[in-house]
């Protein structure tokens, strides 16, 4: 069975969907399984979004990995900073700060979207009297394409 | 006690339907509600039908350490981890619309949501360990666990509710659609074997027709489990992922159906529809740090309760279409019972402890002083489909289907005790038929 749908993403163009659905019927029993498969356009949105792990002195820091399998086919234009604070950020080997209010920078244009992130922000004054309020999560927003042939 | 769904995904859309709904569902936008894994975002999102989904998924307790996602830094759960638990544990590939958080709409779990929205819903109920079956049902009926995991194990049950009642001269029963859950405690299989263990199909005859001084003043309803060894047609129907919903939809409203047949009877009931764990499905509330130390030999330590189930009190003591925000666990169960037939007796040490933890008795959501009549329950179809789209729950109609009727309505008429006995189920049968 195959259907066709737009799923609504915060912060990202709406996600077109091809859904497949595979289903063996013997007898009165059933199994199936469903695959869905984004349709990205050649140049589109998409965030990376990391839980915060460590605090190192007053910097607090989200590190980990944007999917390498599903992303491997996609490069960098631009990206900006998805959590309203001013964010270092450091992948492929190159640091860049983006600042909270959310404007674009081209430091990684042309490197691959996928692999190790690393973000970092300075705890507020708040922040490091009451580690309830720091937050779980930084997010950056990045303008992807897939790579040129 | 029905398996494995969280709260927000049987009613969350309380509060998403209503937003002017007082329950802590799910609430515009999604977006709030992220779960992360592999530097992407994953939402809740309505599940498009009631079909037995792909896998069960993973409850166990490791698996649950991953879903309530203890941050570090701030030393919260986040609840943020129940796609990357589905990831690890089945393998499989994660869709944009990942199983873990989907919900259902009002109209796809009808009589969840009719009952929810004519009695109490408990929106601050957690399963009592953050784990999987086998600990939190013993826990349930006994208020302590020697296990933490579910194994291939039969399993001891200290302070059992069944020994607890017996000491105190309360009479009980269970009804059981199939083998109960309670054959794994060899301790019990003396009373698994008694006239005390009772099919299920006598349920509704037994409240419409029993005489007082014999009636139970405690009962236990079991569902068939998905889990557990059937012979012929018989279709599990105690929710256990990855069973389609609408066969345990149609479970609780025959319960619903028997428990409120008998008029004079139900102005003295308390029902209390609950689950024994969350089974894998995204909730979004953090449970609270209330710790437990599971009994015997291999202690373990939990340092909180488990994700929240879905809870409903169904009785004339509770008003209508409210809302009880306490903190409540299974054992707020064995709290309860214990007021009602022991009054100034705790239940035990370990249910008194978890009390004074500040986990309550299922007595919080009985605020209710007039008695009113019981709502119908919804009469529609619940229609149970394959994936292609199939309905695998509506028999074909036919002539053979109406003379098989006919017999059955004649066999009623001619000979009523005889059937009461031998084909019990028959007389809800008849008596929904009339309506």
């Amino acid at each position: 069975m195959y259907d066709q749908k737009k799923i609504s993403r915060p912060g990202n163009d709406s996600l077109e969907v091809l859904e497949f659905t595979l289903s063996v019927e013997k007898g009165k029993k059933e199994k199936h399984i469903k695959r869905q498969v984004s349709l990205v356009q050649n140049e589109s949105t998409n965030n990376v979004v990391l839980a915060t792990n460590t605090i190192n002195g007053d910097t607090l820091i989200a590190e980990g990995i944007k999917d390498t399998a599903l992303w491997s086919n996609f490069e960098i234009i631009s990206v900006s900073s998805a959590s309203r604070r001013t964010l270092l950020v450091l992948h492929a080997n190159i640091p860049a700060s983006l600042d909270s209010l959310g404007a674009t920078s081209n430091a990684w244009e042309g490197t691959p979207y996928s692999g190790t992130w690393k973000i970092m922000t300075p705890l507020t004054e708040a922040e490091r009297k009451d580690s309830t309020i720091i937050p779980g999560q930084l997010e950056i927003k990045a303008l992807i394409r897939s790579f040129k042939k | 006690m029905m398996e494995n769904r969280s709260f927000d995904h049987m009613l969350g859309h309380l509060k998403l339907e209503d937003p002017t709904s007082d329950v802590n569902g799910l609430s515009a936008p999604l977006e709030n509600y992220n779960n992360i894994y592999n530097g992407t975002s994953y939402y809740p999102f309505n599940l498009p039908h009631d079909v037995e989904l792909d896998f069960d998924l993973p409850h166990e307790y490791d698996a649950v350490a991953t879903q309530m996602m203890l941050n570090k830094v701030n030393g919260k759960y986040s609840m943020q981890g129940f796609v990357e638990a589905y990831a690890n544990v089945t393998g499989a590939v994660v869709n944009p619309e990942c199983t873990p958080m989907g919900y259902f709409n009002s109209a796809q779990v009808p009589i969840t949501d009719f009952l929810a929205k004519n009695f109490c819903v408990c929106d601050q109920w957690f399963c009592p360990l953050p784990t999987s079956t086998q600990p939190n049902k013993t826990m349930a009926f006994s208020g302590d666990s020697n296990i933490y995991k579910t194994k291939t194990q039969l399993i001891g049950i200290p302070n059992n509710l069944f020994g607890w009642m017996n000491k105190n001269s309360i009479r009980w029963r269970v009804y059981h659609d199939g083998l109960p859950f309670f054959i794994l405690y060899p301790e019990l299989w003396p009373d698994i074997l008694s006239d005390q263990f009772r099919r299920y199909e006598y349920l509704y005859s037994d409240m419409t027709q029993e005489a007082d001084p014999n009636k139970p003043q405690v009962i236990i309803i079991e569902p068939c489990y998905e889990d557990a060894p059937r012979l012929g047609s018989k279709h599990p129907n105690d929710n256990h992922a990855p069973l389609a919903i609408g066969w345990g939809e149609d479970f609780i409203r025959r319960t619903y159906q028997a428990i409120t047949a008998n008029e004079m009877q139900w102005q003295n009931t308390v029902m209390i529809l609950y689950y024994d764990e969350h089974g894998g499905f995204y909730d979004h509330v953090a449970p609270p740090r209330i710790s437990y130390q599971t009994k015997g030999k291999d202690a373990y330590s939990f340092e909180s309760l488990g994700p929240r189930i879905p809870g409903i009190v169904l009785s004339p003591f509770v008003k209508p279409g409210s809302v009880c925000h306490e903190l409540l666990d299974h054992t707020s169960v064995l709290q309860f019972l214990a007021e009602v037939f022991t009054p100034g007796q705790s239940y035990s040490p370990s249910v008194d402890s978890r009390k004074n933890s500040g986990i309550m008795s299922i007595n919080a959501t009985l605020m209710n002083d007039i008695v009113l009549n019981p709502p119908l329950a919804p009469m529609m179809a619940l229609d149970v489909q394959t994936a292609l789209g199939k309905s695998v729950s509506v028999a074909p109609q036919g002539d053979m289907q109406l003379a098989f009727q006919q017999a059955t309505l004649q066999l009623l008429q001619n000979n009523p005790a005889e059937v009461a006995t031998k084909f019990p189920e028959l007389i809800q049968w008849r008596d929904l038929q009339a309506q």
